[in-house]
């Protein structure tokens, strides 16, 4: 751990009026991490990725990205790193080599490495074939990944990606989660990702959730599952009424209404399942859920809310 | 560097040769003018001169296609902002200047090829400039476009949505048009007007443009209003501060990044739920947690 991390954060904070979008962030991401940045809506997410890519100015603290100051040495940061928005960046008019080449023109690449960078990206993406074609003829899914390349171009150290799953189907989700993991994996690329579909923050080495302009959890996902140290007993039936005062005998714990009938929380379902058994013969299904990293960050900002 | 200004002006040269509809509109304009506001006006002015007044009103329809064209260019700007493409050139480590440069460099450039488009109207309305002339009247378009750009990129980089553009046009563009000498000597205008005259980059541009065609006739009432030398002048001066401008417009970054938030911040204490793609079914253990 002698290398120099590749993003430090120190109480990095934005106002906007007398609206404070982050409070105070603190942070390290080390070389070739997966990072992943979780939060409700508004809880600062992008605004901190903005600081972090020198788009926006901090109205505090300070951060350190590839090794240079997002304020001071705003060009060198930029020129190490890549950036994924939320919404395309792509020129809708241009075909997708056009694109692509504007691009590699931006960071200075020379005619010779630019072809050939555009030509391996649009393999890699599977988007040969329409390397012509306006990019206004493409789906979603072919413009999410051809950003994706363009975002990688210049082979940047660390990518920045604002939610780059938003609005894709399942299956181009998958291949943009597998092209990230062989990234990191193959180049060493570090990953500093927000996102809001929590279980695919599951393959990040480390999450953070913000809530409210602050980091409020930040850990391995499985670290935070256990910190949260409950798994959840379901127990299916149209007829909560009935079974609330049995549950509540076999297992001495006050049982709470759900959608689908109830639920318990324990430390460990596997030791009072046995008791619950009799309760199947009477209709009721039993199951059991363990915590996902979803329950982290609704126990988490869910408890924030309710302050 | 070269490179990157190369980019830009290659990618809004291409948008521009595919936005068929933006080119026809921008050459049907002044030909109504031409035809219409031309031919009234010269059964109503009496010429002192050897100058027709559509000869006059030439070089002030060049005027209008090229403040329509570098305004409606670097206005896009706006629509870049909104839609995307501009997030590129900002993450790129270039200064904000070079991107800024690049813009009006292109807006210039487009002005002038939609200018050019309408030379054939000098010799149809029976000019004969010489080719040093005519250089000199390419000149002064590049020079008149590149500080209509630079204008049009200030204005740009204070607007948040390309829906202001319809208001844009009726109460900047249209008045810089009447302001300017196209129609009429700006001399002739009322000395209140005077200084609004004199602050309108469209005025000088024209007159540059007026040089090169008007020379050696004998023009009467219908003549230039300032030497070439302090046309140049003034509007390299516009240039220079209204690019410096823009740079730092587009480079205050309270003001970009305002616009490119695209999370509005959420007041503290508000109670809004974090939206959350469910798993069925709901459960709601944000209250059943058995913490506290």
């Amino acid at each position: 751990m002698a290398q120099a991390p590749a993003i430090a954060v120190a109480g990095l904070g934005r106002d906007y009026g007398r609206v404070r979008a982050v409070d105070a962030v603190d942070l390290d991401v080390q070389p070739g991490e997966f990072f992943g940045f979780l939060g409700p809506n508004g809880a600062g997410k992008t605004t901190t990725i903005r600081m972090l890519c020198t788009l926006l100015q901090p109205s505090r603290g300070e951060a350190r990205v590839a090794g240079g100051d997002v304020v001071e040495n705003a060009l060198d940061v930029r020129r190490k790193i890549g950036v994924v928005f939320q919404e395309t960046t792509l020129d809708l008019d241009l075909t997708a080599e056009e694109n692509l080449r504007f691009c590699t023109r931006l960071y200075g690449l020379s005619r010779r490495d630019s072809k050939a960078r555009i030509d391996e990206a649009l393999q890699l993406f599977g988007l040969e074939e329409r390397r012509h074609a306006r990019v206004r003829s493409f789906s979603g899914g072919m413009r999410r990944a051809l950003d994706l390349a363009r975002g990688i171009l210049h082979r940047p150290s660390i990518l920045f990606l604002d939610e780059p799953t938003l609005g894709l189907d399942p299956g181009q989700r998958r291949r943009i989660w597998a092209f990230l993991q062989k990234l990191t994996r193959e180049h060493g690329t570090t990953l500093f990702l927000t996102t809001h579909y929590l279980e695919e923050a599951d393959p990040c080495d480390r999450v953070a959730i913000v809530d409210h302009g602050r980091i409020v959890a930040l850990g391995e996902p499985a670290e935070l599952k256990r910190r949260l140290g409950h798994d959840r007993v379901d127990v299916r039936t149209d007829r909560a009424e009935e079974f609330v005062p049995r549950l509540r005998e076999l297992t001495g714990l006050e049982p709470q209404r759900a959608q689908h009938g109830l639920s318990i929380f324990v430390d460990d379902a596997s030791a009072i399942l046995p008791s619950l058994l009799p309760l199947t013969a009477d209709g009721a299904e039993v199951g059991v859920t363990r915590p996902t990293l979803e329950d982290v960050f609704v126990d988490l900002t869910g408890r924030e809310v309710s302050l | 560097m070269i490179g990157a200004i190369e980019a830009v002006v290659v990618r809004e040269l291409t948008r521009f040769a595919r936005q068929r509809g933006r080119a026809v509109a921008s050459f049907a304009r002044p030909l109504l003018w031409l035809v219409v506001i031309g031919a009234g006006f010269e059964k109503l002015v009496p010429t002192e001169g050897t100058v027709s007044y559509k000869q006059f009103l030439l070089p002030g329809l060049y005027g209008m296609v090229v403040l329509f064209s570098t305004m409606l260019t670097a206005l896009a700007t706006v629509h870049d902002r909104e839609f995307g493409p501009i997030r590129m050139l900002l993450v790129a480590p270039l200064p904000r200047f070079v991107t800024v440069f690049a813009k009006t460099i292109s807006s210039a450039l487009i002005g002038v090829i939609q200018a050019i488009v309408l030379f054939p109207l000098i010799w149809i309305l029976g000019l004969h400039p010489s080719v040093g002339a005519l250089a000199e009247l390419l000149g002064a378009i590049l020079l008149g476009s590149f500080a209509l750009g630079s204008f049009g990129m200030v204005i740009a980089s204070r607007l948040r949505s390309i829906e202001n553009f319809a208001g844009i046009m009726n109460f900047l563009m249209f008045p810089m048009f009447f302001l300017s000498s196209a129609l009429y000597p700006a001399s002739l205008l009322p000395g209140f007007l005077q200084p609004l005259v004199r602050a309108d980059p469209l005025t000088y541009t024209i007159d540059l443009m007026r040089h090169p065609l008007l020379r050696g006739l004998y023009p009467g009432n219908l003549g230039t209003d300032y030497t070439v030398s302090f046309d140049v002048l003034v509007l390299v001066l516009f240039s220079v501060v209204l690019l410096a401008l823009a740079s730092l417009l587009f480079g205050e970054e309270e003001h970009l990044g305002r616009i490119l938030l695209v999370e509005p911040p959420r007041p503290r204490g508000s109670r809004r739920l974090p939206r959350l793609p469910r798993r069925a079914p709901a459960l709601p253990v944000g209250d059943a947690a058995p913490s506290d």
